[in-house]
């Protein structure tokens, strides 16, 4: 360790308090192979929370035999040096943002929180020999691995080795046939980690969000990857809760409750319901370490590219745990909250990104299809692991720059939040159309050379950014200042009425109304998110009306002054 | 039985219910305002109104020209026979290149009145605004229970407000002279339309001209009253003028006015003064419903003289209780006349940001509802102005907001031609390039989200307008030209700001910064256990 290192550990400290305290917050949903339509693997996650909007290409590398990789806090050369490990002869390219994305040779990471009661210390303290945080740990992966199974079984290693700190996460690995899931978190010594491995079944779809899924490691089952080190850890803090058959119950061991009551596991009942709705799975359970939710389910049918946006895009439209429908819809049915009020719902004004890394045999090349800020009013564009092109790089979140589609999708995202019920349907179709035009170039483009679909998705990128813009601007022109705009179904505000001249009595005030939702809505249009119940007559009816009643009274005065009496 | 021109029109005139009708113009006169400036405002209030602002160049004529007359859609409707429809509002020849537009097909004429020698520039819009000399209108569309409404067709008369209100423009440079040009141009070509209201002023004197056209076509019913010096009027869509007396050298009337009401019947005299009262002759309702109109008089004369505890409610249209005009408390601020039409009845009874039409964020309008409190800072709003001139600036001076000036910012326009940020505009077609765009971004952002960004949009309103304030008095000692020019470039640099304001918006919005206004916080349904809730 030289000097400059020491002097960065000094900066480091003050600063680490702030780093580690950031919730990562996500959903992260994966359909394996036999899962989809098409054969794709589906990798797709969000971070929903103030993070970096910009993505990162980092480039193949190759190194001399005595390299040594250096390790930083937060993986981040501009704080405090950690240590070193072994470098690779050669690393691959990777597309990075918050967290390492997907690399050139097609594995694909993928990141969700969690929480634990165990105290373990998630902030960094110098007393630590950890060196690992899980952005490092996939980082590394991705330099280094092709398939899933070297990725988990390397990032265990390496926590097995040099330690792991930070908060406790999930990470799924996927290649074009398989998917782990690593489920971590540090020791209270910050030597080694604890963590617990399960392949994800060919043919099932996995959800985690914000809470550790796996529950007893099962010795018998070849999905799981049990280490005998984590065991003893697991033991010698006095943490192992053993189930019935004598596994280890991982999920009561680390404690791995929710952030709070269906924080998280309202989400996982969610996906796991659209995907197998034939498994009329309960919405509600009896507390953290409930069973009621499989790892993973097998879709009732299988799914396509489209069904996991939309899935990333859920609100819980059409059931009764929509924001939209309650008080938090505010005069539009927003289905979005502030200030994290009421149910956490998969897509959030939170979100800086949605991620959906798509792996099959026909694709020359990995694509990761990147949706920015709120996913329903924000396109998922294709890219490549490649350079990546201006306007989705280049962002600073301090500075408004029309040039990125992070702030065209800002601009679009906060109008139709503003204005739910009046904009939502129009934003939603212009981004549902612009899907289905890259989606098809690329179905056309599967048979181009390398270079040439590199080149088709870079110009798509530019069609998307401009379509974006012009977006924008249409939702300000049918806007218009609030030309004929109407307030949401059921959530038309109560107004005193000016019909007479005399004044209105006053009336004691009346008990305010807490709109209810209706009943399940499945059928209808699955982004009408504006579903609650049908007002008696609404404002237009109202008018035209009045305007009836008054004129036919007006002709008739009308004509008793113009017919002068004979 | 002559019902059906009318009938008609206002069947296919309903579709289009919260188009114009809705204008508040206010006269501030020279002894009624700190700076002895002559003040003549107007709000243009309808979703569908050409935000477009116009230099209209001055123009030599030849002997024996004719100056056309043409329709104006402002008035009620698109007319396609005269090819004239909102935006553009006008496509013809000899009215500077800003009325001129390809692909689009030329405005047809109603008819034409004999052309002067010279003609004055002038700023215009739906309505004409202000000339190079210094003449001021302000307008406001009537509710008549006579006659609601005359299509513009063979048989009825020539003029709307619209174009009457140019025709002075483009003779006058003096109030009286200009109401008594139009009351003859009404007497000798007729009316169509609506009751209307203009508001003329000079630097010196301001009347209100009220109109209401004859059903015959010929002629035209009109009055004109002086807003006495050291008085405020406001007009919102009814008349305010009532008893009529040729003795009172404040008003002025044809002597054949009153025969006329008396022969079409239309004559209602004053029991106790036995006065012939013209609201009541021409029964000038409110539009729409009750306090439609008297809301905003109320408000407005209750704000600058509150000393007469004025009473929001009354008993009828023809009430008596708000006098033509008003002495203010104290002499007004133009941050006053400014804040007058900002107003949304806060910290009344009537503000909406307080009950549960302020939605999450204290939002202070009301949408889409018939029988509803309206506003003066009404979200219809395509622009407001603030016409001001006095004996020490150099030109007069228009300060314009376009859509509601409540999320606005007031810019002085000279008279003088403006046409990159302000001209050619259509609302239907955005165009980063002109001012009402960035205001419209910044409008529709701010009011869905009121509590959180409009504070910053008024402090940069505020700011702005200081230093337009402070810049245009620094200015006074400069030629016409200069002085020009100087707003001009104030115009470009407001623009720069509000895009700037925009951005920082934007930012703003920024997850963490959102909180629900207090009052409005809604119930919070997050779970807070594993128990099944419903």
């Amino acid at each position: 360790m030289n000097i400059s290192h020491l002097g960065k550990i000094f900066t480091f400290l003050a600063a680490s308090v702030i780093f580690t305290n950031e919730a990562l917050s996500g959903t992260l949903v994966l359909a394996t192979k036999g899962a989809t339509e098409d054969n794709s693997v589906f990798l797709a996650y969000s971070v929903d929370k103030k993070a970096d909007p910009n993505l990162r290409y980092v480039e193949a590398k190759d190194h001399d035999v005595e390299a040594l990789r250096e390790i930083y806090f937060d993986s981040d050369p501009k704080q405090a040096f950690l240590g070193t490990i072994p470098e690779a002869a050669h690393t691959f390219a990777y597309l990075d943002s918050e967290y390492g994305l997907i690399n050139e040779k097609g594995l694909m990471a993928a990141v969700s929180e969690a929480y634990t009661q165990r105290n373990v210390k998630t902030k960094y303290s110098s007393y630590y020999k950890a060196i690992f945080c899980p952005k490092e740990l996939i980082k590394v992966a991705l330099e280094r691995c092709v398939t899933a199974l070297d990725a988990a079984t390397l990032i265990t290693r390496l926590i097995d080795e040099y330690g792991l700190y930070g908060k406790p996460v999930s990470v799924v690995f996927a290649d074009r046939n398989e998917a782990y899931l690593v489920e971590m978190m540090p020791t209270p010594s910050g030597r080694g980690g604890f963590y617990a491995v399960r392949r994800v079944p060919d043919g099932e779809v996995f959800v985690t969000a914000d809470q550790f899924r796996i529950q007893d490691l099962k010795k018998e089952d070849p999905d799981f990857i049990i280490s005998s080190r984590v065991e003893t850890t697991l033991r010698e803090a006095g943490y192992t809760v053993l189930a019935p058959r004598g596994n280890i119950n991982w999920l009561r061991s680390v404690k791995g409750v929710e952030k709070k009551p269906y924080y998280s596991m309202r989400r996982v009942w969610r996906v796991l319901s659209l995907v197998a709705p034939s498994q009329e799975l309960p919405a509600w359970v009896s507390g953290y370490e409930d069973k009621t939710y499989p790892f993973s389910i097998r879709p009732d049918k299988p799914l396509a590219l489209t069904d996991i946006m939309e899935i990333m895009r859920d609100t819980y439209t059409g059931t009764s745990f929509d924001n939209a429908t309650k008080a938090t819809g505010g005069l539009f049915a927003s289905p979005y909250t502030y200030e994290d009020y009421g149910e956490r719902s998969i897509s959030t004004g939170k979100t800086t990104y949605t991620f959906i890394g798509q792996l099959n045999e026909n694709l020359i090349t990995p694509v990761i299809w990147v949706s920015l800020g709120a996913s329903g009013e924000s396109a998922f564009v294709p890219l490549t692991v490649d350079a990546v092109p201006d306007t989705f790089s280049g962002v600073s979140r301090e500075e408004y720059d029309e040039s990125k589609m992070w702030w065209i999708s800002n601009n679009i995202s906060h109008l139709t939040r503003g204005y739910y019920s009046a904009l939502s349907d129009l934003v939603r179709m212009a981004i549902l159309e612009q899907e289905q035009r890259s989606i098809t170039l690329i179905k056309h483009s599967e048979s181009l050379p390398l270079e040439r679909f590199k080149n088709v998705i870079r110009n798509n990128v530019n069609v998307s950014y401009n379509r974006t813009r012009k977006l924008f601007e249409r939702v300000l022109e049918v806007h218009d200042g609030g030309y004929m705009l109407k307030y949401a179904e059921g959530h038309l505000p109560n107004f005193t009425p000016v019909d007479h001249y005399h004044k209105p009595a006053p009336k004691a005030p009346a008990e305010k109304k807490t709109v209810q939702s209706k009943p399940l809505v499945t059928s209808g249009i699955p982004f009408m998110n504006a579903v609650s119940q049908k007002q008696e007559k609404n404002d237009e009816d109202l008018l035209r009306e009045e305007f009836f009643r008054r004129f036919s009274k007006d002709m008739n005065e009308a004509e008793k002054n113009q017919s002068p009496k004979n | 039985m002559k019902l059906t021109p009318f009938v008609c029109a206002f069947i296919s005139g309903q579709i289009m219910l919260s188009v114009s009708w809705a204008c508040t113009t206010m006269v501030i006169t020279p002894g009624a305002s700190a700076d002895g400036s002559m003040y003549i405002t107007h709000s243009n209030d309808g979703y569908t109104g050409d935000t477009s602002v116009v230099y209209v160049p001055a123009a030599d004529h030849k002997k024996g020209e004719m100056r056309l007359v043409y329709p104006s859609a402002c008035a009620r409707e698109a007319y396609p026979d005269f090819n004239c429809d909102y935006t553009p509002r006008l496509n013809v020849k000899g009215r500077g290149p800003d009325y001129s537009f390809e692909g689009v097909p030329i405005t047809d004429p109603i008819g034409e009145i004999p052309q002067v020698e010279h003609t004055y520039a002038y700023l215009d819009s739906n309505y004409g605004i202000v000339n190079e000399h210094g003449l001021m209108l302000g307008e406001c569309t009537d509710n008549s229970r006579r006659i609601r409404y005359l299509r513009p067709d063979a048989g009825t008369g020539l003029f709307y407000s619209s174009e009457l209100g140019r025709v002075a423009l483009e003779r006058c440079t003096k109030a009286r002279e200009a109401v008594e040009l139009m009351g003859s141009l009404i007497d000798e070509y007729g009316l169509w339309g609506t009751a209307e209201t203009l508001l003329v002023g000079d630097k010196e004197e301001a009347y209100v001209l009220e109109m209401m056209p004859n059903p015959s076509g010929k002629g035209g019913f009109w009055v004109a009253q002086k807003v006495p010096d050291g008085e405020f009027l406001i007009a919102a869509n009814q008349f305010r003028i009532r008893l009529l007396d040729e003795n009172n050298p404040d008003q002025i009337f044809s002597d054949h006015l009153i025969d006329d009401l008396r022969t079409i019947g239309w004559l209602v005299k004053d029991k106790k003064s036995g006065k012939v009262d013209w609201l009541k002759s021409i029964q000038t309702i409110e539009h729409l419903h009750p306090y439609y109109s008297l809301r905003r008089v109320w408000r407005a004369m209750d704000l600058v003289a509150p000393s007469k505890k004025f009473q929001p409610w009354v008993e009828g249209y023809d009430t008596t209780a708000y006098p033509f005009s008003v002495k203010p408390d104290r002499k007004l601020l133009l941050d006053d006349i400014m804040a007058l039409h900002r107003d949304y009845y806060q910290d009344t009874e009537f503000d909406f940001a307080r009950k549960e039409t302020g939605g999450l964020f204290d939002f202070p309008y009301c949408f889409s509802s018939y029988n509803k409190e309206r506003v003066i800072s009404t979200t219809a709003i395509s622009y407001i102005w603030i016409n001001q001139f006095n004996d020490r600036m150099p030109a007069p001076v228009s300060w314009l907001a376009l859509t509601s000036p409540a999320d606005s910012v007031y810019v002085p326009l000279p008279v003088a031609p403006i046409s990159e940020l302000y001209s050619r505009v259509d609302r239907k077609n955005y165009n980063g390039d002109k001012f009402y765009w960035v205001v419209s971004a910044v409008g529709t952002l701010t009011r869905a989200y009121y509590s959180i960004l409009s504070p910053l949009v008024k402090e940069t309103s505020k700011a702005l307008e200081k230093k337009s304030q402070e810049l245009v008095a620094e200015s006074l000692h400069l030629s016409k030209d200069e002085f020009n020019k100087v707003l001009l470039d104030n115009a470009r640099d407001n623009f720069k700001e509000w895009q700037r304001l925009y951005h920082r918006l934007v930012l703003k919005m920024d997850y963490d910064n959102v909180k629900y206004a207090k009052r409005h916080r809604p119930a919070n349904t997050a779970p807070t256990s594993y128990k099944q809730v419903n």
